[in-house]
């Protein structure tokens, strides 16, 4: 996990919307349609970085097509410091 | 008549010189020639696309880079350098030996360049599939 996440956040393009997005969804679910408002962020990115993450067992999902909320997935949580240590790398000089 | 013996002799002198330069260049150029030339081209067009590849590769890392400066960033940023290095260093001395007959005396590039391109084909797979990975 720990190496899937620096790859998806560090090894790949978009990766900094990525992140915002999973420190997003540690805070509470949200919908695409929210996250991309909250994030300011184009819709059609936001659907691609959650198809990634979902993809990659980052995050779930529940509820049908539109209202789909979007949650960290129980392996994410548990690992979440893993995350934390490479946000506080962004943004770092 | 006087014409004709102009016209024959322009013809032997035209003749001459090419039938003259065809001997020594049948033994520079044995059978094969062709053949080894054509791989040298394949080796430096697949050079040049993996230049690209890399460049391309390297961008992304620089992003990356500029906003997470770790270590896990820098040595992306590395590795992809060093493989471009690589490989601007290989297609320019192949260029060179094509397109200005540089002498490659001492070294293996004047030999079939197919091991050669081979080895840059599956570098271009394995960039590309690299790229398409690292895009998504």
């Amino acid at each position: 996990m720990k190496k899937l996440l620096w790859w998806l956040i560090a090894g790949m393009k978009g990766g900094i919307n990525r992140a915002r997005i999973i420190k997003s969804l540690y805070e509470r679910p949200y919908n695409a349609n929210q996250l991309s408002e909250e994030l300011n962020l184009d819709y059609k990115t936001v659907r691609h970085h959650i198809k990634i993450l979902e993809q990659n067992n980052v995050i779930k999902s529940s509820g049908e097509k539109y209202g789909k909320m979007y949650f960290l997935s129980n392996e994410m949580e548990e690992n979440y410091d893993v995350f934390k240590e490479i946000w506080e790398q962004i943004g770092k000089k | 008549m006087i014409e004709k013996i102009l016209e024959v002799a322009s013809s032997v002198g035209g003749n001459g010189p090419e039938s003259g330069d065809s001997g020594p260049n049948d033994l520079q150029n044995p059978p094969g020639m062709d053949y080894i030339d054509l791989g040298t081209y394949v080796a430096i067009i697949i050079g040049i696309a993996n230049i690209c590849l890399l460049l391309a590769l390297l961008s992304i890392y620089l992003q990356n880079y500029k906003k997470i400066k770790s270590k896990f960033t820098m040595g992306l940023l590395v590795f992809a350098s060093l493989l471009l290095l690589q490989n601007m260093v290989t297609t320019l001395f192949l260029a060179l030996n094509a397109f200005f007959s540089i002498s490659s005396q001492g070294l293996d590039i004047g030999r079939p360049q197919l091991p050669l391109s081979s080895v840059n084909i599956i570098q271009l797979i394995a960039l590309s599939i690299l790229l398409k990975i690292t895009w998504e």
